[in-house]
């Protein structure tokens, strides 16, 4: 009982110093390549001769990850709150020359939500800082029968960069989303 | 404010694109025609005209020259008997010429890696090839009869060629490219041994008017 009351001054004393601050943040961003841990993001095989006519192939673009954020900062260098990213990548099916089909594509919709925290730990907000990230949730795919997949993401480092209410940021790391991100970031 | 918001939405947007013209890669029924062909013309041009010319140079060669080509079995490629092997050369290296007895003709053999239609695989072919009359620059056309052989490649393809009807080379330059196959040559294609493709190649000479037809049986 007394770790817990600890606890709720300690979130009580934080969110008080924060408060002197705006709390809310929102950030656009866009980062890529989408996923490419999964299993249907493939490249184009090297046939040759006979194979090269005979054997369909398949390919499954990257794409990009385009998304959104909300933060509410609960202490001077730390953000709560969740990303929500939209990714489309195009799967073709390319029939074997010999038999003539026209290659099809099928767009495959990715939606990614996320709970994530932030951890600044270098420099004032309003100019300059380095940061981390984490986030973990779930990734869902806008066709039939597709399940729903855990989704994460982990920043090791991000740079922003900006004015008191409006700044630019990037960050690379790894996870679902993407391997190198950038945006901006509004304190509202 | 409002300015770099809307640039760099405008950016976003833009980015977030991702069209790729797939169909490069497969294509419509004039695509197909032309893979087929673009791939079995192979068997006339990288193939039938190399083996042909290993033996234009054992017959009209100087004896020097031959003899830096070629290891012989000590007669002359115009004697009864004589079997010569292309050992010096960058294309069909190893193919055995040998005379037919008692006519004025020759059976070529080939096993080995061949290059064609861009790759090179294990290859084995055979032909009696004839001469016909002497076309430009002192090379002759060839009547070519029991051509056939077959080709291994990667991915547990295999293909048997042989010729249907009359086959021949016309010459219509020095160069090797100027070297024509005209006539009719059937394809099995088949994949870990079972029957995958069968059909007739109408060698027209050149690529563009050579054509493929793909044999369906009922």
């Amino acid at each position: 009982m007394k770790k817990l009351i600890f606890a709720v001054i300690a979130l009580c004393v934080c969110i008080s110093a924060a408060s002197q601050d705006k709390k809310h943040q929102i950030e656009l961003n866009i980062g890529g390549p989408f996923n490419i841990f999964a299993a249907e993001y493939d490249a184009l095989p090297s046939y040759k001769g006979l194979q090269r006519l005979y054997e369909p192939t398949s390919y499954t673009s990257p794409g990009f990850a385009i998304g959104a954020a909300y933060s509410y900062r609960l202490a001077k260098k730390i953000l709560v709150g969740a990303e929500f990213c939209y990714a489309s990548r195009t799967k073709a099916v390319i029939p074997a020359p010999a038999y003539g089909a026209k290659a099809s594509t099928t767009a495959i919709h990715n939606f990614i939500i996320m709970p994530r925290v932030r951890f600044q730990w270098f420099g004032n907000r309003q100019d300059l800082g380095l940061y981390s990230n984490v986030s973990a949730g779930i990734c869902a795919t806008a066709s039939a029968g597709e399940p729903v997949s855990f989704a994460w993401q982990v920043v090791p480092v991000g740079v922003m960069a900006g004015g008191k209410h409006f700044r630019a940021f990037a960050e690379a790391g790894i996870g679902t989303c993407y391997i190198f991100r950038t945006g901006f970031q509004i304190d509202l | 404010m409002k300015k770099i918001i809307a640039a760099c939405l405008a950016i976003l947007s833009v980015a977030s694109c991702n069209k790729v013209d797939y169909n490069a890669f497969g294509g419509g029924v004039s695509t197909y025609n032309q893979a087929l062909t673009n791939y079995y013309i192979g068997i006339a041009d990288d193939l039938v005209c190399p083996s042909l010319a290993q033996l234009e140079t054992a017959l009209t060669a100087d004896a020097v020259t031959r003899k830096y080509l070629f290891s012989t079995n000590g007669l002359d490629i115009t004697t009864d008997g004589a079997r010569w092997t292309a050992t010096n050369t960058d294309r069909m290296r190893g193919v055995v010429i040998k005379k037919v007895d008692g006519e004025t003709a020759w059976t070529v053999e080939y096993e080995g890696d061949a290059y064609m239609a861009g790759n090179t695989f294990p290859t084995t072919l055979s032909f009696k090839a004839t001469p016909e009359d002497t076309s430009a620059g002192g090379h002759r056309n060839w009547n070519i009869e029991n051509f056939q052989g077959q080709r291994t490649e990667e991915g547990g393809y295999a293909m048997s060629f042989q010729q249907d009807g009359k086959l021949n080379l016309k010459v219509a330059g020095t160069a090797t490219d100027q070297w024509y196959v005209y006539g009719y040559v059937h394809v099995n294609v088949t994949k870990d041994g079972a029957a995958k493709d069968k059909l007739l190649v109408n060698h027209k000479g050149q690529l563009g008017s050579t054509s493929v037809t793909r044999i369906t049986e009922e």
